[in-house]
């Protein structure tokens, strides 16, 4: 078990589609909660965010879908897959019935963190944390809405009742600042990147 | 016959077909063959070219040229969203002469590229926040805008990471046991219809649904007993060795296994592998050297061996030959699949198994990861030519679920060889605030340091070993921690290349705060309890 907590994402997701529990314990326990906070982000409800937890964990299990390292870490090809998940979700409630619940809950009150958080996703929370102050109220909003709420511009825009072109703004402004203020992290990561093809 | 035109978007061959053409260019649209264009975007000529495969020409001049009518104007007219540009379309490496067509040299105006907002356009487009059809469009810039490419990959990573800026949640407790049953009833569905496992062996392996990556049964050889200490840092694991496979089938080492030569590892690999006969793609091959989906490390090959059976059941896999003897440590993993037309599980027919007395204990996929001993002295260091070191190929064969094992922590010792001396993540860690760098210089060798990168608030480090002399034959360095209460702790043992680097990942014993120096001394065995040596590299705060 050691060994697996030592080992790379890549080689637990490889290890998790050559259906092997430990990886994919070992891969819960490094992302379970990540994916999960993502998709409680989106779909704003507790039982869905885990079943697409669950989906996306359980793609890896039966290789449906494969990590390719051209597309960059292996968590943040987890990342694209839970937000594509997670979105699908949660339009599907949306067409379907019920209205969206509110975010906001307290996590739940049994859990209990048994690992410790690794040290890069330490590293990482408190980077991207901080690098968020830096934006503005508005264009938080709009970088958010588009990436959790899986808007386009246009509904954005009809969302808050703003011209398009001023959401246009906002994310390309935000953005920036985001890449500025994580620049040493994204600069490290693309040197990984690269350095896996 | 020709039929309607159908223009893929580039990079969305999904969309096309459910959205229908986005091109009908000028060809009737009540045709109905639809034939698929790749677009091609050029960099070169700054226009976006739509190719198709030679095969649908062909078969066109068979029947009614769509072109026949006015050859003097082959202009395509591409339609995207209202905005029509013309594009250049031709087929695949013709000259002139040679296409059967005389539509190769319309050249036209791409709009998108004469649009200089378009370059704005791209953090929303890398948000997935533009709609579809811009999309389109976008890509279409992208590929000659060398501009946007170079920021790509930043926004890329950028959105890769907001996960990591929300409010942590926190799954229900239930949840991780529950992926697990999920995971154990998809696999253990597919082996249920053809045979009812007993509730043993459905616990303790499980069954792929699909026959690409079904098990062979596969050993290790304990050359070498795993009593004997695994060479490198903290965080090496070592097999429990009550469950090393006592019925492993055992092969000699190679005679020319001796320092020097390359490294070699034998592995048998046991199992109802497929019979060759007619079919010899049946056959399962065996990797070795770093799994496909991980980064290779460093000047770590990758061999694939296919797995020859010997009857049906025993397979003897090739060495490991291409591994760089100077490489310090090498830690590589053996996957044994069968290719796609592999037996199903239930198929095996346990007579024939060489280990069939394990046969229900093992996971569907054997993973099995083979340790190769340091060779503590280079190879072209004269006079060990006959040396008779032993290859340290330990058989880690873990308990009846687990045959997966990794030793990241040796992973990374092979940064050593020959490149950089840092390691990505040490990269990123030096880079992030809140880390820690002990930089440690020579003492009793000057012209040595070691660097020491600790992250943030935890004790998890990397060091980074530089201009240490090679290692006198059965030496290794050990690392040495000691606290304000001058208790001293090991940090572990590593060797170095012959520049006399390396780059080892592990944890520090005691916090950062607390420490009162940091030695590396040279010592007779690996993990030594008390620090003989000289102190070669040290750090005091």
């Amino acid at each position: 078990m050691d060994a697996f907590q030592a080992a790379s994402d890549e080689l637990l997701l490889l290890g998790t589609r050559l259906r092997d529990e430990i990886a994919l314990a070992v891969m819960y326990d490094r992302y379970g909660a990540l994916v999960y906070t993502l998709a409680l982000r989106i779909v704003q409800d507790r039982g869905l965010a885990e079943s697409v937890m669950h989906d996306v964990f359980l793609r890896c299990w039966r290789g449906e879908v494969r990590y390719v390292p051209s597309y960059g870490s292996a968590s943040a090809w987890l990342f694209g897959m839970t937000r594509a998940l997670a979105l699908d979700t949660a339009r599907e409630r949306q067409s379907g019935a019920g209205s969206p619940v509110a975010g906001g809950e307290q996590s739940h009150p049994e859990w209990e963190s048994s690992l410790p958080e690794r040290g890069e996703a330490v590293v990482l929370r408190a980077m991207v944390g901080e690098a968020l102050t830096v934006l503005s109220q508005s264009e938080r909003e709009a970088v958010e809405l588009a990436y959790y709420g899986g808007m386009t511009q246009q509904q954005i825009a009809d969302r808050l009742g703003q011209p398009p072109s001023a959401i246009g703004t906002r994310i390309r402004d935000g953005m920036r600042l985001l890449c500025q203020a994580l620049a040493p992290v994204v600069a490290t990561t693309v040197v990984n990147g690269s350095g896996a093809s | 016959m020709i039929g309607r035109w159908l223009v893929r978007p580039w990079g969305r061959d999904d969309t096309a077909s459910d959205d229908g053409p986005l091109d009908n260019g000028l060809l009737d649209s009540s045709q109905t063959t639809e034939l698929p264009w790749e677009r091609h975007l050029s960099a070169a000529n700054g226009y976006a070219t739509y190719r198709r495969p030679w095969e649908y020409a062909t078969h066109e001049t068979d029947d009614a040229d769509p072109y026949a009518e006015s050859p003097a104007s082959p202009t395509w007219v591409t339609q995207v969203d209202g905005a029509a540009w013309t594009e250049e379309v031709f087929l695949d490496d013709l000259t002139p002469d040679e296409h059967p067509y005389p539509f190769q040299n319309v050249v036209g105006s791409d709009r998108l590229s004469a649009d200089p907002s378009i370059h704005d356009e791209l953090p929303a487009h890398v948000l997935g926040a533009i709609d579809e059809a811009d999309a389109v469009h976008f890509d279409a810039h992208l590929a000659i805008c060398e501009e946007c490419q170079a920021a790509l990959q930043a926004f890329r990573h950028v959105v890769q990471l907001l996960p990591y800026g929300l409010r942590p949640e926190h799954p229900s407790l239930g949840a991780r046991e529950r992926l697990l049953e999920l995971a154990r009833e998809q696999t253990g569905r597919a082996r249920t219809d053809a045979e009812p496992a007993s509730a043993e062996a459905e616990a303790a392996s499980t069954v792929p649904e699909q026959a690409n990556e079904v098990p062979v049964l596969a050993e290790t050889l304990p050359h070498v007993t795993s009593e004997d200490p695994t060479p490198v840092v903290a965080d090496t694991v070592e097999p429990p060795s009550e469950t090393l496979p006592s019925a492993a089938m055992v092969t000699e080492p190679e005679p020319e296994l001796s320092g020097g030569a390359p490294l070699s590892a034998d592995l048998t690999v046991s199992g109802h592998a497929p019979e060759l006969g007619d079919a010899p793609e049946q056959s399962p091959t065996a990797v070795v050297g770093a799994p496909e989906a991980a980064p290779a490390p460093r000047d770590l090959p990758r061999v694939t061996a296919e797995l020859l059976p010997a009857g049906s059941a025993h397979a003897e896999l090739a060495r490991v030959s291409a591994i760089e003897p100077n490489v310090s440590t090498t830690v590589v993993a053996v996957y044994v699949t069968p290719n796609a037309q592999g037996e199903r599980a239930e198929e095996r027919k346990p007579g024939k198994l060489a280990l069939a007395r394990r046969a229900e204990s093992l996971t569907p996929a054997e993973m099995i990861a083979v340790g190769l001993a340091p060779l503590p002295t280079a190879p072209d260091r004269p006079g060990h030519a006959g040396g008779s070191r032993k290859p340290n190929v330990a058989a880690l064969v873990w308990g009846s679920t687990l045959v997966f094992v990794v030793f990241a922590g040796l992973m990374t010792l092979l940064w050593g060889t020959a490149g950089p001396s840092i390691s990505p993540s040490v990269a990123l860690f030096s880079r992030l605030p809140g880390g820690q760098v002990l930089t440690m210089r020579g003492t009793g060798v000057p012209s040595a340091s070691a660097t020491l990168y600790v992250v943030g608030n935890s004790r998890q480090a990397e060091m980074s070993v530089n201009d240490l002399p090679p290692l006198p034959e059965g030496r290794v360095y050990q690392l040495w921690f000691v606290d304000s209460a001058q208790t001293i702790r090991t940090g572990g043992s590593f060797y170095v290349n012959q520049q006399g680097d390396t780059v080892a990942r592990l944890t520090v014993p005691v916090p950062v705060n607390q420490l009162r120096s940091i030695a590396v001394t040279q010592e007779p065995a690996p993990n030594s309890r008390v620090p003989t040596g000289d102190h070669l590299i040290a750090w005091t705060p």
